[in-house]
């Protein structure tokens, strides 16, 4: 009996004493071990992976980021609403966790092939900077962290917002990291990888709108004081202009924009080939600087045209105003140039006008099964709320679908390169005719547009009145690259990010601008059957009070009174914002207001932005 | 949609026996039960349970006993997959997502018998009722089941020493499969959608429905667990000369858990009746597998000793290592001490006894471990996967690697120490007792969320040893009973009365600035932070002249502001919230304990005074016995969604509205009532996720008293050689409950309230008849 016994005690007594520890150890058996990772290609490739698609924006964004020169009927922006608050949840830790992510790769990179490590230290940089720079956008001031934070690290935890100029000088030299590591082209799908020329772009950008955002609001709450110094380095409103010039002129004159019409959308080049660039199913890859890849068969799929057309996204008139005849001269040269019909409006116009907005004998991308021919559309007020449909990006009706959008998404284009030397350029007063011959005419060239002859020296009235704050030795040439820069990048995401750096926001709203005006009605178009397009076939049958006899379609029957109204009561644009009522905070509404919570919970490390009452007593 | 009863049956049998060497005992039990939902979606659950046992002695010195119990539950559903009643709750609980969206005034069905279609009308643009959930309900191809199979296989053998002393070794073996398998299938409906027609009648179906979680897949889950349980242990039992009594054991136990489960998700099913991965032609659309396991290894030992049952003494410890724990963390210590004295068992108690019949004093210090985290939780791990929204080469969707949440190193057993003081005693012959028990219970190193940190830090807060509790509380029990013979025949009657209570407050939190938005030091669990109101504006002008004074709108009515004009200013009906710090803001200030702005606490959602009565009687082979159960005091501030409360204010297309509702609400007729109103004026969706506010006007009351169980029973007088017993009863759980919830709400139990995991009011109790024969061979 005791021999059964006694192996039992030893068993016993051996599992306590010898390896306890060991014996107790079960690990992860379906994960890795962060320890060991970060050494191969491959892993370090999966990881940045997540970077492109935690960080960048998706063409839906898009769909959100009403301006002054674009609008949706469905909803405003928060900004042009006023209805931010700083409870709102924008800054989240699924916002930060994307750079906790690349510090982390940053600190722990151990690969031993130095030209593979050296390559994915440089996407981490160029994501870095991204990330940074559009937290300083949107917050101005913010805590600049180049590594990963302890979750017991006080002082990191409860660190006060660096000043943004520090920021930005941080994300200078994040990019230059970037563009020294990173390749030029990448092995394979180089157009979809972070490359130097997205480095050297990038930072343009970024310098552009640190550099005229201090010039514009020097002396204001935002930035009460332009020349500071970090590090050593003096920085101020110039110093961030020379950078963004700097970098853009590596590119300027490397790339060619395109040119193609494979499509046939239009017979010539130029009437069709700036269109059928935004709906190409893969990228281009000579005017593409950086585009995010969309597929069909993967299902990898978006809904921007689904997204446009239900919001029925519409142009302003102020945007369609920018575009100039096509002999170079302004519109407003033209007798009557402000009652215009919709059919009066595209001719003799830009080019791009056309490829942007539905004009009269718009073709869609869709081809006809019987003719061969590109099938022709009605204008619908299904798909515009004031008459200037945009159909920019709006590729066949097969991809409108809520997600069966599959055109590739350029993130980073050539002409946005030349718009940002120009500008740059003639931000700091030294624009020369020759830097419009290599950047703004290269871009008018594409479309056909007359050249630019030389440095302007006269202050175009209407974009005088458009951009009033407008400032420089070289006023006249910024308001027409500004002018340049509204037309070429259009409905790309910048529009809203310009008017704060110009210190336009004031013009965001839609109380400022009539809200999103669209086509002109005379007073004797009301009631009547109007033929828009001159095709012979009614297409809009505008009323007020009860509905007489048409022949447009029901969608295009639209009553006037509530919502859709016309500037002038019986005559004028028509419009659907018309009510909005808020008016701009000059003093606050330039930046976001820092949430509450993480005030309190970082004991007031972190102030409030200037102007926003989040109740907290500090 | 929902049956209004639920009939359910259950059987047992049990069969025993044996000789002096060798013992038996089988038992078997079914149980049919149908479910709530009605139509072609009727759900049925399914149980049967085999128990054997036997044990028999080897030798005069040893024994050997063996223990099988295998238990399969099957549970059936039609409609939606992912409402799985059997749980009871997913995602937004079954009632919610049937109910939710479809107004009385929608027919399910066309008058041809197809189901109905409502273009642009419902959350998504065209659907069936209710995003197709209704839709998949009333449709009935779409088909699921959950089947468990539980296996326990226990063996012992128990050697005798010497007399007094044991040694014992048992080895458990627990099993449990388990197969789940899901047929969704798009509604099939009467919508034409070439022509745009909702009905196209004659019995034709028009069109499918589907969205993002309702469209065409066969799913296959299966899930195994593998549990091995051993124990060896010595175990000394002896009385020694005058009176004393030593008991000791001394052993160890081990724990070895390994979980392990696979999806399958194929899309394109080609039946309507049958569910596997082979009737499925599609893309598959998810395949993967998780494991899980863990390890503990225990050694325990116990010393009691007592004299003549009049002074009792136990000390006893453990020693446990866990895997869940890192390497120099794993292993805890507890020990556990009590000491008892029979004070009626002394000779000076003599001259009392006749009174009071026992007297005990017990005394008690405990310790306990715990390690409720889960299985890896201190390995970072490095997950890999597939980003479905993004591609490089056009051909394969891109990987990636992500870390999982940091975690704290230090990570080790939460102790549990309880402090116990009670008195048991007995007065009249015992007829009378009362116990009476006080503790208090420390936890400390309680394995929690540690402090908030900003979001700066990209991750969640690591779990840790962060927080220390102290509860105190007493139990007090006091019953009489009897069996007196009463007309000749033995009478048996007895009454018990139970109250419980406790508290429970934090006594350590790394919170320095004491924010409101998480523990803080002092904090009483369950506290409700809130608003206090002056109940409701008498007229438009005293509103006016409330919101011209006091800023509300940036926070408790920006549900109101948000309105359309002119309701979106404040008028009579509307709360008065008050401006308890004066700073003409109704807000939360810094949201600390210091500055919590107009908030203070204004109830607490845990049961107070929880008490019981039992009563039992048997006579003349009648017998009947009543449990009545409830809680004393309790606050439960309604969710918001849990519509059944909030109805409109909460969800601007609610599908049950009681008749009685509008008189619960603020009205503006002249002369109305308005002093005892629930809801204040009728706005919509003031009472949504973004707009409802914690106020002391909304808390209600979820104290209730239960007859939780009534049974009565006769057995038969007879008996012969074959039938040993025979007694038929009636049975009745849940038949009523009182409760002050009742005046806003008799739709919600006030138990069901206050515990649902979703907060809004999921499955609701059932009351239960039941009738059944117990017959004894």
């Amino acid at each position: 009996m005791k021999k059964i016994i006694i192996p039992f005690v030893l068993l016993a007594s051996a599992m306590a004493m010898s390896s306890c520890e060991d014996f107790l150890t079960k690990s992860p058996q379906a994960s890795l071990s962060p320890d060991t990772y970060f050494s191969s290609e491959k892993e370090l490739d999966l990881w940045a992976n997540k970077f492109y698609s935690d960080i960048l924006p998706n063409p839906g964004d898009l769909a959100e980021l009403n301006a002054d020169d674009n609008g949706s009927s469905s909803s405003l922006s928060a900004v042009q609403k006023g209805t931010r608050t700083p409870s709102s949840k924008s800054w989240s830790a699924d916002t930060w966790k994307p750079l906790r992510n690349i510090n982390y790769m940053l600190e722990n990179n151990k690969c031993t092939d130095v030209n593979v490590r050296n390559r994915y230290d440089g996407v981490c940089y160029f994501f870095r900077a991204l990330f940074y720079f559009e937290k300083v956008r949107q917050y101005g001031d913010i805590p600049w962290y180049d590594h990963v934070i302890g979750s017991s690290d006080t002082e990191d935890l409860n660190k006060p917002r660096d000043p943004r100029g520090y920021v930005m000088l941080m994300v200078m030299k994040d990019l230059d990291k970037a563009y020294d590591l990173l390749p030029a082209r990448w092995p394979s799908d180089a157009v979809y990888h972070v490359s130097k020329d997205a480095a050297l772009a990038l930072k343009s950008r970024a310098a552009l709108f640190e550099g005229t955002f201090r010039k514009y609001h020097k002396g204001s709450v935002y930035v009460p004081v332009d020349e500071q110094t970090f590090d050593g380095v003096n920085i101020s409103s110039e110093y961030f202009l020379q950078q963004a010039a700097e970098a853009a002129g590596k590119i300027v004159g490397t790339r060619k924009l395109y040119k193609g019409n494979t499509m046939k959308l239009a017979d010539a080049a130029k009437d069709a080939s700036y269109r059928e660039y935004f709906i190409l199913e893969d990228a281009e890859t000579d005017e593409t600087i950086f585009a995010r890849r969309y597929n069909v068969d993967l299902k990898v799929r978006h809904g921007l045209q689904f997204d446009f057309k239900n919001q029925h996204r519409s142009a302003s008139l102020r945007q369609v105003n920018h575009y100039l005849q096509s002999d170079g001269t302004p519109i407003q040269n033209r007798a009557g140039w402000q009652t215009l019909s919709y059919f009066d409006v595209f001719q003799d116009r830009d080019p791009r006008l056309a490829q942007t907005i539905q004009g009269p004998g718009y073709l869609m991308a869709d081809i006809d099964e019987a003719t061969k021919l590109h099938k022709t559309e009605q204008l619908s007020w299904e798909r515009t709320f004031n008459g200037f449909r945009i159909i920019k990006y709006i590729s066949d009706t097969g991809h409108e679908g809520a997600t069966t959008s599959t055109t590739d998404y350029p993130l980073i284009r050539y002409a946005e390169v030349l718009l940002n030397y120009a500008e740059a350029k003639a931000e700091l007063g030294q624009l020369t005719d020759e830097d419009i011959a290599r950047t703004i005419n290269v871009i008018r060239d594409r479309v056909g547009m007359p050249a630019m002859a030389s440095v302007p020296s006269t202050p175009d009235a209407l974009m005088e009145s458009y951009y009033p704050h407008a400032a420089g030795a070289q006023k006249a040439a910024i308001l027409e690259i500004r002018r340049e820069r509204a037309v070429e990048l259009f409905c790309e995401g910048f529009r809203q990010w310009d008017m704060l750096r110009w210190g336009e926001g004031a013009l965001l709203t839609p109380k400022a601008t009539g809200g999103f005006q669209g086509i002109y009605i005379a007073a004797d178009q009301v009631g009547v059957d109007l033929d828009l397009d001159k095709d012979g076939k009614a297409d809009l049958y505008l009323y007020t009070g009860s509905k007489g006899s048409t022949k447009a379609p029901a969608t295009n029957q639209i009553q006037l009174g509530s919502g859709f109204t016309l500037s002038e009561g019986t005559s004028g644009y028509l419009t659907y914002w018309a009510a909005e009522d808020y008016v701009w905070n000059e003093d606050r509404d330039y930046l976001w207001p820092i949430p509450a919570d993480q005030r309190t919970l970082t004991e007031f490390a972190l102030t409030q932005n200037p102007g926003w009452d989040d109740g907290l007593s500090q | 949609m929902f049956n209004r009863t639920r009939p359910e049956t259950e059987h047992n049998i049990t069969v025993r026996g044996g000789t002096d060497k060798t013992r038996y005992y089988a038992s078997a039990r079914y149980l049919y039960r149908e479910g709530l939902f009605a139509a072609k979606a009727q759900d049925i659950f399914n149980s049967i349970s085999l128990r054997a046992k036997v044990d028999a002695d080897i030798a005069s010195w040893l024994n050997y006993a063996s223990n099988v119990s295998l238990e399969r539950t099957d549970y059936d559903w039609g409609g939606f997959w992912e409402m799985d009643g059997s749980t009871g709750y997913v995602s937004q609980g079954i009632l919610w997502n049937v109910t939710q969206n479809v107004g009385p005034n929608y027919v399910p069905y066309n008058p041809d018998g197809t189901i109905a279609m409502y273009p642009g009308f419902m959350a998504d643009a065209t659907s069936p009722m209710m995003s197709g959930r209704a839709g998949a309900f009333l449709d009935g191809r779409s088909h699921n089941s959950n089947i468990n199979n539980y296996w326990t296989w226990t063996n012992r053998l128990t050697a005798h020493i010497f007399k007094g002393l044991d040694f014992i070794t048992d080895v458990t073996y627990r099993r449990r499969d388990r197969r789940a398998n899901f047929r969704s299938l798009p509604t099939a409906n009467s919508y034409d959608n070439i022509n745009k027609r909702m009905y196209v009648g004659n019995g034709m179906t028009g069109g499918l429905f589907t969205n993002g979680s309702v469209y065409d897949f066969t799913r296959e889950y299966r899930y195994f667990q593998d549990g091995l349980v051993a124990n060896a242990y010595f175990s000394y039992n002896q009385n020694f000369g005058a009176g004393h009594h030593v008991a000791a054991t001394l052993g160890a136990n081990f724990d070895d858990y390994l979980g392990s489960s696979i999806t399958i998700q194929q899309k394109g099913s080609l039946s309507d009746v049958l569910s596997y991965i082979n009737m499925a032609n599609g893309e598959i659309e998810k395949a993967s597998q998780a494991i899980s396991s863990y390890r503990t290894l225990g050694f325990f030992g116990r010393v009691n000793y007592d004299w003549k049952g009049r002074y009792l003494l136990e000390v006893s410890g453990r020693y446990d290592g866990s895997s869940r724990f890192p390497k120099g963390h794993r292993w805890g210590f507890f020990p556990s001490a009590s000491a008892g004295w029979r004070l009626s068992e002394e000779s000076f108690w003599e001259p009392l006894k006749a009174y009071v019949s026992n007297a005990k004093i017990r005394v008690s210090y405990g310790t306990l471990g715990n390690q409720q985290v889960d299985n890896y939780y201190y390995w970072e791990e490095l997950k890999t996967g597939l980003l479905s929204g993004y591609t490089f080469d056009g051909l394969n969707n891109a990987g990636y690697a992500y870390a999982d949440a940091p975690v704290s190193s230090n990570l080790t057993w939460e102790t549990v120490i309880s402090k116990n003081i009670g008195i048991d005693l007995g007065f009249l012959r015992d007829r009378l007792t009362l116990n009476a028990d006080f503790f208090i219970r420390d936890t400390k190193n309680m394995l929690t969320a540690g402090k908030t940190l900003p979001y700066v830090y990209g991750e969640a807060a690591p779990k840790e040893n962060a927080a220390d509790l102290r509860t105190k509380g007493y139990e007090l029990a006091i019953s009489w009973k009897d069996h007196p013979v009463v007309a000749g025949q033995p009478m048996y009657y007895g009454i018990t009365a139970t109250l419980g209570d406790f508290v429970t407050h934090i006594t350590r939190f790394d919170n320095p600035s004491n924010l409101l938005s998480e523990n803080y030091v002092g904090k009483r669990l369950g506290d409700i932070w809130g608003y206090q109101t002056d109940g409701v504006f008498a007229t438009d002008e005293e509103a006016a002249a409330y919101e011209q004074s006091i800023d509300s709108f940036s926070t408790v009515n920006k549900g109101i502001k948000g309105q359309v004009a002119p309701w979106n200013h404040l008028m009579a009906g509307d709360l008065i919230y008050k401006d308890l710090n004066g700073d003409s803001k109704i807000n939360t200030g810094d949201n600390t304990l210091d500055k919590p702005g107009d908030r203070t606490v204004i109830g607490n959602s845990r049961p107070r005074y929880n008490y019981a009565f039992k009563g039992d009687f048997s006579w003349f082979g009648f017998d009947l016995s009543v449990f009545f159960q409830g809680v004393g005091k309790m606050d439960w501030m309604p969710n918001y969604n849990c519509i059944y409360f909030w109805g409109p204010y909460s969800y601007h297309r609610p599908t049950f509205v009681p008749t009685d509702f509008s008189e619960k609400c603020w009205s503006a007729e002249p002369g109305a009532d308005n002093s005892n109103i629930i809801y204040p004026r009728q706005r919509g969706r003031i009472a949504t996720q973004a707009n409802l506010v914690t106020s002391d006007f909304y808390l209600q009351s979820a104290a209730y008293l239960r007859l939780k169980n009534l049974t009565v029973g006769y057995t038969l007088p007879i008996k012969t050689k074959v039938l040993d017993k025979a007694r038929i009863y009636f049975s009745g759980e849940n038949l009523f409950y009182l409760s002050p919830l009742k005046k806003a709400t008799k739709y919600i139990d006030p138990e069901v309230a206050t515990t649902s995991i979703s907060d809004d009011c999921t499955y609701p109790y059932s009351k239960t008849f039941s009738v059944g024969i117990d017959v004894t061979f």
